[in-house]
This record gives C-alpha cells, sequence and structure tokens, in this order.
C-alpha cells in the first residue's frame, strides 16, 4: 500500500506492507536508524517518535495508521546539522552514557516541552515513565530536560 | 509470506462494509498496543486488517443528561485528562492513569482494551462497576447494546462475533452521594502490568457517613475480571471508615481463596489483595463526590 507522511517536516510517500511496524518502515525503509528497538513490547520507550505531537512507541504502531499524519524522529529535532537546545543539554549535562535510551528520551521530552514549556520535575518524571535507562543515569537526563525548559524548551 | 488486506473505514457504514468481509482470521485493529505484539508473538496472519483509526467520530466523551457515553476509540490519554469523568467517573478517570506509559495511553484505545480482554484489562473493573453497557455495531450497520458483563469469555477472547465492533460504552454518571476509586498493584509504580486490579462505587446516605451501596469488581484474579457482591457485601450499613476498610480487605482475601484456590500465585494475592483494598480505601475516602442527574446503579 502507499503511505504518504510528513516525516521531520517533509513530506513522504513509499510503498509499505499493510502489517509494517512503523519502526520497521522508518529504519528498513527510510533508513533512519536514530529510532532504536529496544524490548519491542512498549516497555523501554527507546523507539519513541512524535506523531501529532504526542510521543508514540513506534514498536507498537501500525505504519498503515501514520497516513495523512506527522512523524517526529530524533533525526527531526537538529537542523542544519546542529544540534537543539534540548540535545546540547543531554549532552552538557552528561545525560548520555551508552546512548542507546537517548532518541527515545529525547523524544518524549520533546512532546513534554511541546505542550508544557515549564514541567516540573515530578512532571518531567512522568513523561519519561516509559522511557527506560539502564545505565540508570536518570537523574542527569532529568536535569538536562529541566535545563532546556529553563532555556525556552526545545526551541532551536 | 501472505499479507494481510487493509481496510480504513472512514464511517460507521464503511466500517459495517468491512465487517461484510470479516472471517475468524481477521482482526480489528485500535491503537493496537496488544494486537501489534498478539501478531508478532501468535505468528499469527490475519486475511483482514480493519484499521479503525481514521473512525474520528469514535472518539468523543459526552454527558447526555444523566448518561456518560464515550466512543471506542477514545484514549486512556484523552479519558485521563477528561474534567467531566474526573467526577462523574473517577474510578475510569484513574484507571486510564494507570494503563500503561505515556506512549502507550496516546494510543490505545477503551474499545481496544475490552475487545482485547486481557484478564488484567485496568478498563474492566472500572467499566463493570459503573455497569458499562456497550454499543455493538454489526456488518448490517445496526448498533445494539449489550451489558459489558456479557461480552466477558475466556482471557484474550470476548463474545462479539468476527462481523461486529464495538463503538461505545455507556453508563450513569455517578450521583451526588456517590464515590468511586481504582486501584493496581504492580511490579512498578508506573509502566506495569497489573497483577491485580479493582474498583468500587460506594453510596453514602444523606450524612455522609454509611454507605448505603457498594458494588466492587477486580481483575486479574482469574481468567476475566468479575464484580463480586460477597465483598460488597461487607461494606453495607458500615461507616466509611479505617476499621470497615480492614474487614473490606480480609473479605478481599478470602475472595481469592475462593476465585482461584488451585493457582500457585494464591499465597501471594490472597496477602497483596490485602493492599489492594487500602489503597482503595484510602482512595474512595478521598474521592470526590458525583453529581449526576441519574439514580446511580442498582
Amino acid at each position: 500500500m502507499q503511505l504518504s507522511t510528513v516525516l521531520n517536516g517533509r513530506q513522504v510517500s513509499l510503498d509499505i506492507a499493510p502489517d509494517a511496524r512503523l519502526i520497521d518502515v522508518l529504519r528498513n525503509e527510510l533508513e533512519l536508524t536514530g529510532t532504536k528497538e529496544g524490548c519491542a513490547e512498549g516497555e523501554c520507550g527507546a523507539c519513541t517518535v512524535v506523531i501529532d505531537g504526542v510521543a508514540v512507541n513506534a514498536c507498537l504502531v501500525l505504519a498503515a495508521q501514520v497516513q495523512g499524519k506527522s512523524v517526529l524522529t530524533v533525526e527531526g529535532l537538529a537542523s542544519a546539522g546542529h544540534a537543539n537546545a534540548l540535545q546540547r543539554k543531554f549532552v552538557e549535562l552528561g545525560a548520555i552514557q551508552c546512548g542507546f535510551c537517548t532518541p527515545g528520551m529525547l523524544m518524549s521530552a520533546t512532546a513534554l516541552l511541546a505542550r508544557n514549556s515549564k514541567p516540573s520535575h515530578d512532571e518531567i518524571r512522568r513523561a519519561l515513565a516509559g522511557n527506560l535507562c539502564r545505565c540508570t543515569g536518570y537523574a542527569a537526563i532529568i536535569e538536562a530536560v529541566a535545563a532546556a525548559a529553563d532555556e525556552g524548551g526545545s526551541a532551536q | 509470506m501472505n499479507r494481510p488486506a487493509l481496510l480504513a473505514p472512514r464511517d460507521l457504514a464503511a466500517l459495517a462494509a468491512a465487517l461484510h468481509r470479516a472471517t475468524p482470521d481477521s482482526r480489528l485493529i485500535a491503537g493496537g498496543t496488544d494486537l501489534m505484539l498478539r501478531l508478532r508473538a501468535s505468528g499469527i496472519r490475519p486475511d483482514l486488517l480493519i484499521d479503525l483509526s481514521g473512525l474520528r467520530e469514535l472518539a468523543f466523551i459526552r454527558k447526555e443528561g444523566g448518561l456518560v457515553r464515550i466512543g471506542a476509540m477514545t484514549t486512556f490519554a484523552q479519558i485521563q485528562r477528561d474534567a467531566m469523568l474526573a467526577i462523574h467517573a473517577s474510578c475510569l478517570s484513574r484507571a486510564a492513569a494507570h494503563v500503561g506509559s505515556v506512549q502507550i495511553r496516546n494510543v490505545a484505545t477503551i474499545g481496544g482494551n475490552v475487545a482485547n480482554a486481557s484478564p488484567c484489562a485496568d478498563a474492566m473493573p472500572a467499566l463493570l462497576v459503573l455497569d458499562a453497557s456497550v454499543g455493538v455495531l454489526n456488518r448490517a450497520g445496526n448498533i445494539e447494546r449489550r451489558p459489558l458483563r456479557d461480552l466477558l469469555a475466556e482471557a484474550g477472547t470476548t463474545t462479539l462475533g468476527t462481523d461486529e465492533a464495538i463503538v461505545d460504552f455507556s453508563f450513569a454518571a455517578l450521583s451526588a452521594n456517590q464515590r468511586s476509586a481504582f486501584g493496581k498493584f504492580g511490579a512498578r509504580s508506573s509502566v506495569a502490568v497489573a497483577e491485580l486490579n479493582g474498583a468500587m462505587i460506594v453510596k453514602l446516605d444523606e450524612t455522609q457517613r454509611t454507605i448505603t451501596q457498594a458494588r466492587i469488581a477486580f481483575g486479574s484474579i482469574g481468567p476475566t475480571a468479575f464484580v463480586d457482591d460477597r465483598v460488597a457485601a461487607v461494606l453495607l450499613d458500615k461507616p466509611l471508615n479505617n476499621d470497615t476498610i480492614e474487614s473490606f480487605a480480609q473479605a478481599c482475601s478470602g475472595m481469592v481463596s475462593r476465585s482461584i484456590p488451585h493457582r500457585s500465585s494464591l499465597p501471594y494475592k490472597r496477602h497483596a489483595v490485602r493492599g489492594l483494598a487500602h489503597d482503595l480505601g484510602i482512595a474512595i475516602q478521598g474521592a470526590p463526590m458525583g453529581s449526576g442527574a441519574a439514580e446511580g446503579f442498582e
């Protein structure tokens, strides 16, 4: 079937299998490998992408269901090769260790900051409850999101 | 490898037409958070997937007089955020807040939760205490109402036919003297599959002291969620206080013994359910009172 969607701000159209998962279309068909597959069952959040403004696990979404919608992946955060404020804070504050959970963390935080530009630490924790970090770097991750919010959210 | 056909109806007439083509091997997909896993784990290859996500008319929360109606494609995020439900169906509001993670709640729907029929589905005990009825669309395009309890069958299946789809839920809004609560026991405080869950509604007398009606439902104990009148009876004509909650907790323990006498999880769940009962007790003492026009439940 033909899938048309706005991906990272650009209209894309491609032929997909009707039962394909969104994560497979992103990684295998579109070669956007920033979105990671961890548990493949909606527990770890490594595959989190933002669909029409809300965080979603790409491993549990039928690709066909993003027809006509807007999908943002981690590749869509930087512009012209420059990391955005949220990404910079993750780097500056050591919120990245092995890095595997980072794309999912960034996308959950992006969805949070889009609707709540000044989240409390509790709100940040709740927004990231569906993202697991095996390096257990949670404290630095929460600080990074709070610092990005102080700088005006995920804006460039 | 055979790929399924995919139909994405945009309105109920198109859904009815799609149901005409459904076979026992076909699957309806709502949010997909359960089905996508099931398909991969089971290796089942459906002949037809009917994608319900384009049915915008089934994503709604409304109060019509004393009746609350929720469309099948309403997400748990929408239910969790809804101010009217927080008052008139607080047990369902709280159940929605306990489903999975942010990412899951953003796509998982109340219709999918019920149709998937997991023994630990969080919406189920809440909808059972609310005595919800389910609107079911058939392939002829007619919608028929059935009590939710009539849909319950074995774990993972419902009594729905292959050519039927859930379109909405409806129940009486909580009345002025009613309060409701939801409780859940899992391995983590969030993003956990329920090891035990339950919902309760109590009705208090005019002085707000004595419980005059009570209805309790449990999930994750046995193949389907169920309403338990014996446990509810313990609360009748009692004040809503800690002593009453303690006898309620003991009754819950007995209920687990009756319900799953041969399960290996019995010793654990018999003990754990006491914690769930106390959580429900604390929640219901602090719960908002409904103020629906309806006279509540039977």
